[in-house]
């Protein structure tokens, strides 16, 4: 399918939902802004034209001056896929949960949330998934402090490669 | 004292049933590793299942941050640990979109048969140890017997025979060894050959086909909501393999099957992977006549950086989609480095599916799954 036609689908499944949509290939590039976040995932869900049905990632990223989270979601028949990006507020990172919608990513929301502190609201069971249950800050933040915990078992280690490298 | 003993019925009727929470795992044989069940049961019917994650969690998409881009490709092998080769396939091919790196033809194929190989192997040890988990012990032997084989060919190759390291950004750190070519069609004819004999040990026989079909039924619809993908998703009817959904390498130009089973139960995601080793054969078959001669690598600066963007690759691993998200910032270490791990997508389906089943069932439906808690826990 021609690159403009698929960008025309989105953005007529969006609506004005979205702030930028771009086709490259298979995939479109869309961004969306926080209060719209969970509107514009259900149309892409939920309209012909997108048929964007199958979690396939959930994940974010931080740059220290500002938090992003990047859905992508697949139409398997159709075989193309969308990269959804939304920027958070760092200072107080929320976000409304989808896991209603998919539960494949109740998980995943777990995971960012473990890792940035981003809270889900609406998730069932929003807790820690991968690291303990009493460890303190959220690592993947990029103001996150590596400190040592004095015990083996416990925390962080003081070990920094990256200074090394 | 009729009355009496009627208002002790009542009594006990009233206190109502209450489960009992039975820890499986973190150290048990059939978890495959460091996975935690808590389960409650009523009897043996499992009425509520919780598991618990990260005991393996050892940040490595941290530790990704930390070290320039290919310095982060030996630790991918610790992730899947039963087929490293897709793990550092995965890592490779992200970078290589993210700072635009072409990869050579040749080592487009090689890396193909590598990739089957392996698939081969992690299918191998999956049969073996399925088999195990239902009581099939002797079904372990005749695969370790194969899965050797091509272990041996794997180790001709990259001198591994686990963690392998073999794929570099750009390329391949080295050609095919001599007459390797070879030995990969002559394991390709003896797998042939031993197929039937595992048809004979497990497909064809009742009491397995009594333990597996019709447990754990995962509806298409219910597959895909839950992201599911690989032979557990193929099982289900839904035919997506990223291998023709969004070929890489030289997929596209390989004639093959993606195997499609109805069912969605234990059997069918049993059965989806023990076809799927004929299709790898038949990949393998295809490789070596049509690779071309030429250089293996392309030339790759000695400090690799990318430009600011977002890229991420798309993997068919033995267990489903291996997908690498890289976040650059132009520097020479990644921003972000997250791995979408099938195991991970696939085991929250675990809870909701094992609900209403036996304890016994609980081993089968896990063991159909095919998990790899390095992946899970990352």
């Amino acid at each position: 399918m021609a690159q403009a036609e698929l960008k025309e689908r989105f953005e007529g499944a969006l609506g004005g939902l979205a702030e930028a949509v771009e086709a490259e290939g298979s995939l479109v590039r869309v961004r969306v802004a926080l209060p719209n976040l969970r509107a514009a995932l259900l149309a892409l869900k939920t309209s012909p034209d997108t048929a964007c049905d199958f979690p396939a990632n959930l994940t974010a990223f931080d740059t220290g001056q500002e938090m992003t989270l990047l859905y992508r979601l697949a139409s398997i028949p159709n075989r193309w896929q969308a990269l959804v990006s939304c920027p958070l507020d760092r200072e107080d990172p929320k976000a409304p949960s989808v896991a209603d919608l998919w539960p494949g990513f109740n998980w995943f929301e777990r995971e960012v949330y473990d890792m940035f502190g981003v809270a889900f609201e609406g998730h069932p069971d929003l807790r820690r998934i991968l690291l303990p249950d009493d460890w303190e800050g959220f690592p993947f933040r990029k103001d996150y402090v590596s400190k040592p915990s004095g015990s083996p078992l416990k925390g962080p280690q003081p070990t920094d490669l990256g200074e090394q490298a | 004292m009729n009355g009496d003993l009627r208002d002790l019925h009542q009594e006990i009727l009233d206190l109502g049933t209450q489960g009992m929470v039975m820890n499986m795992g973190p150290q048990h044989p059939s978890t495959h590793g460091v996975l935690r069940l808590i389960l409650t049961l009523d009897g043996e019917e499992v009425m509520a299942c919780e598991p618990v994650i990260g005991y393996l969690h050892r940040g490595l998409e941290k530790m990704a941050e930390r070290r320039p881009y290919r310095h982060f490709l030996p630790f991918t092998d610790r992730l899947d640990y039963v087929c490293s080769l897709a793990n550092n396939l995965a890592c490779a091919q992200a970078i290589e979109r993210l700072a635009g790196i072409e990869v050579p033809d040749r080592a487009q194929w090689i890396r193909v048969a590598l990739m089957e190989l392996n698939r081969i192997a992690s299918h191998l040890l999956f049969l073996g140890t399925f088999g195990t988990d239902l009581g099939a012990t002797t079904m372990l032997l005749y695969a370790f017997r194969e899965r050797e084989e091509a272990l041996a060919l794997l180790e001709a190759i990259t001198g591994a025979r686990l963690t392998y390291n073999w794929i570099r950004v750009g390329g391949l750190p080295d050609d095919m060894p001599e007459n390797w070519d070879k030995g990969v069609l002559a394991f390709c004819d003896l797998l042939e050959s031993r197929v039937g004999e595992y048809d004979r040990l497990l497909t064809d026989n009742p009491i397995f086909r009594r333990r597996t079909e019709g447990v754990g039924v995962i509806p298409a619809e219910d597959a895909i909501a839950y992201g599911l993908t690989g032979p557990t998703l193929r099982a289900s009817g839904v035919e997506y393999d990223v291998r023709r959904w969004a070929p890489y390498e030289k997929y596209a130009e390989i004639d093959f099957d993606v195997v499609v089973l109805r069912d969605g139960d234990t059997f069918a995601r049993y059965l989806a992977r023990r076809l799927e080793l004929e299709q790898s054969v038949r990949i393998l078959r295809q490789v070596f006549d049509r690779m071309p001669e030429g250089p293996i690598a392309s030339k790759v600066g000695k400090v690799l950086k990318a430009p600011p963007g977002i890229a991420f690759s798309q993997v068919e691993s033995p267990r489903g989609e291996l997908s690498f998200t890289m976040v650059s910032d132009g520097s020479p270490n990644p921003q972000r480095v997250h791995i979408r791990a099938p195991s991970f997508a696939n085991l929250t389906v675990l809870a909701d599916l094992v609900v209403g089943n036996k304890v016994a069932d609980v081993v089968a439906i896990l063991g159909s799954i095919d998990i790899v808690l390095g992946e899970v826990d990352r």
